[in-house]
C-alpha cells in the first residue's frame, strides 16, 4: 500500500479524516518516510497533543483494521502476545481424567490459544495499522521484548512453533516521554516528535472539531491557551482535547466571543489542576487575559 | 548520489562530535530516506534527517544549530574559511611573540603550544612579572657562580608553575558548551559556530555553571529540574513494579506441570518477585562554599520531593538538619520556611558530625533498599572520618549517589575527592547538561 503512496496523497487523507497538519510540525513527511521505510514510526510528546489519533487516522486511510495495545503498568508478554487459555484446559483436563493418555499437543494446541493484539497483528491477513499506546508506561523488559517482536515479525511458541507474519503492519508507537525509551528501540523507528500546536493550528483543529464554533470564538480561545501554556508556570500545560472540551461548554453556553466572565465559568475544563486555576488567578486572571488576547487579534489584524 | 552519501555521513559525524549518539542502521535510514524528500526543499531535508537521526528530544536546539551550520550556503563557509585563517595567523604571531619573550640567556623555554598560548592572553603586568623574572636568573647567580644552562630545566618548571597559576586565576575559557574539539579544523570551525549560535539563541543555561545561571533564565532552570525529578520518579515507579504483580499464578507452567500428576495441578507455579522499590534519601551540603547553589539545591530538593513518594531530605553544613517538606505546599513558602528556620545555612562544613547525627537520630532512614543522594562539594573538615563512615552505610544500602558540583578537571586537586570517590559513585554534576545526563543514566 505504501507503494504508489505521495506525500500529496497522504496530506489529503490526513485532510479528509479531520486531521489538520501543518508544515511546522513535519507531521506529514515524517510519517511519508516511515510508511516508505517500512519502519515502525514513534510518535512522542505531552499527552493531548495527537499522538494515538495518527495511527486512527492512517487505519482509515487505508482501510486497514487498527489493532491496538494499550499499555499499562504491569502489562507482559502473556498480555501482549498470547495466552493460554488455561479455563479451557482445565475443564478439558476434568473431563479426561479417566482416559489415561492425556498428551501435552492436545492441551497446548491452537483451540487453547488465545492471540493477544501483537499475535492478532502478527496473523491478520489483510492491512494492518498496529498501535502500541503508550509504551512509556511499560518497563524496560517488556520494551525488550517488544524490540524483538518488532525486528522480525515472527513469534515461537514453544508449543505450536512458529508464527510469522504474512505481511509487516504498519507500527505506529506512542510515548508521553515520562521515561526515557531504551536507545535498541528509538533506533529501529522513525521518529516524530509532535509539539503543542502553534495558535494558528490549534485554530484550525478546532475549526475541523467544532465548526459550530465561529470563526472568532475559536481564533481567540486557539490564542487564549497559547497565551497561558506560555505565560504561566503550569503543572499541565492544556491539551488540545481540553482545548476542545473548554470551547465546547463555551458553545454549551451559546457564547460568541471571550469575555471573563465566561472564562470564569469555564475555566475548570481546561485547567484541570487546582494549583494552576490559583496560579492563573493569581499571576494573571481573566480580565487580563481577554485583553491580552484582543491585543494580539489587533496586531494581527494590523498586518 | 555518491555526494549526498558523502554529505550526511558527514553530517552524521558533527552530530556525534557533538554528543549525539548514532548508529550505522540510523544513518542508512538517513540516506535512504533523503530518496524519498525533495532535495530542494530544505525543510524537507532537514525533517528526513531529523526523523532519522535525531531521537532525543533534548538535544533538539543541537540537532537545529548543526543542521543550519552545515547545511549552509557557499559563501557563508567561505567566510568561514577566511575566519579560520585569520585565527590562525593571530596565533602564529602570538606564539612567536611568546617564544620571542620567554627566554633564559638567549634560548627559548620548552614549553608546549597551551602554555605559549596561556602567556600570550596575560594582563600586562603578569607577563612583565615572568619576563623580569627570566631576565633575574638569566643573570644570577648561585653560590657565586653564574646560573648556566644546565638551569634552564628548573628555570622551565618554575615558570610552567607560573603558568599553571594563572591558568587558575583566569579561570575556565568559554566553554565549546559539552562540544571537545575533534582536532580536525573544518570541524572544529563548525563546532564553534554551533556553540556560538547556541549561546547566542538558547542563552548558556544547560551547560553554564548552575551557580552563575542568570535570573532570566531561572524558571527555565526550575521547571527542567521538575522534568528530570519527574522522568526519575516515573521511570523507578516502572521499574520497580508495584505489589499487585508480587508471586501472581503462573498458569502456563502450573499446567504443564500437572501432566505429570495425571492433570492435577499439584505444584503451583508462581511468576517471579519483583525488586523492591527504592527508597531515596537525599543530603544536600548547604555550607558556606555550596551557598551559590543555594537556589539550584532548594529546587533539586523540592522537584525530587514532589516527584518521588516518601523520600527523605536533609541539610547539612556543620551539622545536619531534617528538610521536612509538606506535599502539595507551593515551592516559595516551603522553602522560606527551610531557609529561615535553619541553621545550617552557610557555616564550615562537616559531614562526618551530620553522619554522626543522621545515625543517631534517623536510624530508619537507613536500609537495604535505601538510595542515598548526596550533593555536595567534597569541602568538609574530617573528610577521612566521613568517609569511613560513608563506606560502612554504603554496605547497608543500595547505593551511595555523590552528584559533586566541583568541575571534574579539579578533581585531582582535592584529595577529599580521591576520598569520596572511592566510596560512592561520584558524578560531576554543576550544568544542568550533567544533572540531565545523570537521571537519565540508569543508576536505580
Ligand atoms: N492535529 C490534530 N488535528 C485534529 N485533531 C487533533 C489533532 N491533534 C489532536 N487532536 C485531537 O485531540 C484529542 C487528543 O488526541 P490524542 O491523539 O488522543 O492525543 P495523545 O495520543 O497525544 O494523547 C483527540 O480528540 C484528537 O481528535
Ligand atoms: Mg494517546
Amino acid at each position: 500500500m505504501a507503494m504508489d503512496l505521495t506525500l500529496d496523497s497522504l496530506a489529503r487523507s490526513f485532510s479528509e479524516t479531520g486531521y489538520v497538519t501543518t508544515e511546522d510540525d513535519q507531521i506529514l513527511i515524517t510519517v511519508y518516510l516511515a510508511l516508505k521505510l517500512g519502519k515502525p514510526l514513534l510518535v512522542t510528546g505531552a499527552p493531548g497533543v495527537g499522538k494515538t489519533e495518527i495511527a486512527k487516522v492512517l487505519s482509515k486511510a487505508f482501510d486497514a483494521e487498527l489493532i491496538r495495545l494499550q499499555c499499562y503498568e504491569g502489562l507482559d508478554e502473556h498480555k501482549a502476545l498470547y495466552e493460554w487459555n488455561y479455563q479451557r484446559q482445565l475443564l478439558r483436563i476434568q473431563m479426561m481424567k479417566d482416559s489415561e493418555c492425556l498428551a501435552e499437543k492436545d492441551l497446548f494446541s491452537p483451540d487453547y490459544l488465545l492471540a493477544r493484539p501483537l499475535l492478532k497483528a502478527i496473523q491478520n491477513s489483510g492491512p494492518t495499522v498496529l498501535l502500541i499506546d503508550e509504551i512509556d508506561k511499560t518497563d524496560e523488559e517488556f520494551e525488550a521484548f517488544l524490540f524483538e517482536v518488532l525486528s522480525d515479525f515472527q513469534v515461537s511458541i514453544p508449543e505450536l512453533g512458529t508464527v510469522s507474519a504474512q505481511q509487516i503492519p504498519m507500527v505506529v508507537l506512542t510515548s508521553n516521554g515520562e521515561r526515557e525509551l531504551s536507545d535498541g528501540l528509538k533506533r529501529r523507528c522513525i521518529f516524530l516528535y509532535v509539539e503543542l500546536p502553534s495558535v494558528d493550528k490549534e485554530y484550525k483543529i478546532i475549526r475541523a472539531k467544532v465548526p459550530e464554533a465561529g470563526e472568532k470564538l475559536s481564533r481567540q480561545v486557539a490564542q487564549a491557551v497559547s497565551l497561558l501554556r506560555s505565560g504561566l508556570d503550569l503543572r499541565k500545560q492544556p491539551s488540545i482535547a481540553e482545548t476542545l472540551d473548554w470551547i465546547r461548554a463555551m458553545m454549551a453556553l451559546e457564547a460568541e466571543r471571550l469575555t471573563p466572565e465566561l472564562i470564569d465559568k469555564t475555566l475548570n475544563l481546561l485547567l484541570k489542576n487546582k494549583e494552576d486555576r490559583d496560579g492563573f488567578e493569581k499571576n494573571l486572571g481573566s480580565e487580563d487575559l481577554v485583553d491580552q488576547v484582543l491585543q494580539a487579534e489587533y496586531k494581527n489584524a494590523g498586518r | 548520489m555518491q555526494e549526498l552519501d558523502l554529505r550526511v555521513t558527514n553530517f552524521v559525524h558533527l552530530l556525534r562530535v557533538m554528543g549525539i549518539r548514532i548508529s550505522v542502521a540510523e544513518t542508512l535510514d538517513a540516506i535512504k530516506g533523503l530518496t524519498y524528500a525533495d532535495l530542494g526543499d530544505r525543510a524537507q531535508v532537514k525533517a528526513a534527517l531529523r526523523a532519522t537521526l535525531l531521537k532525543n528530544m533534548d538535544q533538539l536546539p543541537l540537532f537545529e544549530e548543526a543542521f543550519s551550520s552545515y547545511f549552509s550556503p557557499p559563501e557563508v563557509k567561505g567566510q568561514r574559511h577566511a575566519q579560520r585563517q585569520e585565527v590562525e595567523q593571530v596565533q602564529a604571531r602570538e606564539i612567536s611573540r611568546a617564544e620571542s619573550e620567554l627566554q633564559f640567556q638567549g634560548e627559548s623555554l620548552e614549553l608546549t603550544v597551551e602554555q605559549k598560548q596561556l602567556y600570550s592572553k596575560l594582563p600586562e603586568e603578569g607577563k612583565q612579572r615572568i619576563q623580569d623574572f627570566l631576565q633575574r636568573s638569566s643573570e644570577g647567580h648561585k653560590l657565586g657562580e653564574k646560573l648556566d644552562v644546565n638551569f634552564k630545566p628548573i628555570i622551565e618548571n618554575l615558570v610552567r608553575g607560573q603558568l599553571d597559576y594563572w591558568k587558575r586565576q583566569l579561570g575556565e575559557e568559554t566553554p565549546l558548551f559539552d562540544l571537545v574539539p575533534s582536532g580536525e579544523d573544518e570541524m572544529d570551525d563548525l563546532l564553534r559556530e554551533v556553540a556560538d549560535s547556541l549561546r547566542e539563541h538558547h542563552g548558556n543555561y544547560l551547560y553554564e555553571d548552575l551557580k552563575n545561571i542568570a535570573d532570566k533564565d531561572l524558571p527555565k532552570v526550575n521547571s527542567l529540574i521538575r522534568k528530570l525529578s519527574k522522568r526519575l520518579a516515573s521511570r523507578i515507579s516502572r521499574r520497580y513494579h508495584s505489589s499487585k504483580r508480587v508471586g501472581r499464578l503462573d498458569f502456563r507452567r502450573t499446567i504443564h506441570s500437572s501432566l505429570s500428576y495425571g492433570g492435577t495441578p499439584v505444584e503451583l507455579k508462581f511468576k517471579r518477585r519483583p525488586r523492591s522499590k527504592p527508597k531515596f534519601l537525599l543530603l544536600c551540603d548547604v555550607s558556606g562554599s555550596m551557598a551559590r547553589y543555594a537556589s539550584f539545591v532548594l529546587q533539586f530538593i523540592y522537584g525530587l520531593s514532589s516527584a518521588l513518594k516518601g523520600i527523605e531530605s536533609f541539610v547539612f553544613s556543620e551539622d545536619l538538619e531534617r528538610t521536612t517538606f509538606v506535599r502539595g505546599q507551593n515551592f516559595e513558602e516551603s522553602m522560606v520556611k527551610i531557609m529561615n528556620r535553619s541553621q545550617e545555612w552557610g557555616g564550615g562544613t562537616n559531614l562526618a558530625r551530620s553522619l554522626d547525627t543522621l545515625l543517631a537520630h534517623y536510624p530508619d532512614a537507613i536500609s537495604k533498599d535505601t538510595v542515598i543522594i548526596l550533593l555536595s562539594d567534597t569541602k568538609t573538615l574530617e573528610a577521612r572520618r566521613a568517609a569511613l563512615q560513608l563506606k560502612q552505610i554504603g554496605e547497608k544500602v543500595k547505593q551511595i549517589i555523590w552528584l559533586n558540583t566541583l568541575p571534574r578537571k579539579q578533581w585531582s586537586q582535592h584529595k577529599s575527592v580521591r576520598e569520596f570517590d572511592r566510596v560512592s559513585r561520584m558524578f560531576e554534576c554543576y550544568t544542568l547538561a550533567h544533572l540531565e545526563k545523570i537521571m537519565s543514566s540508569q543508576f536505580v
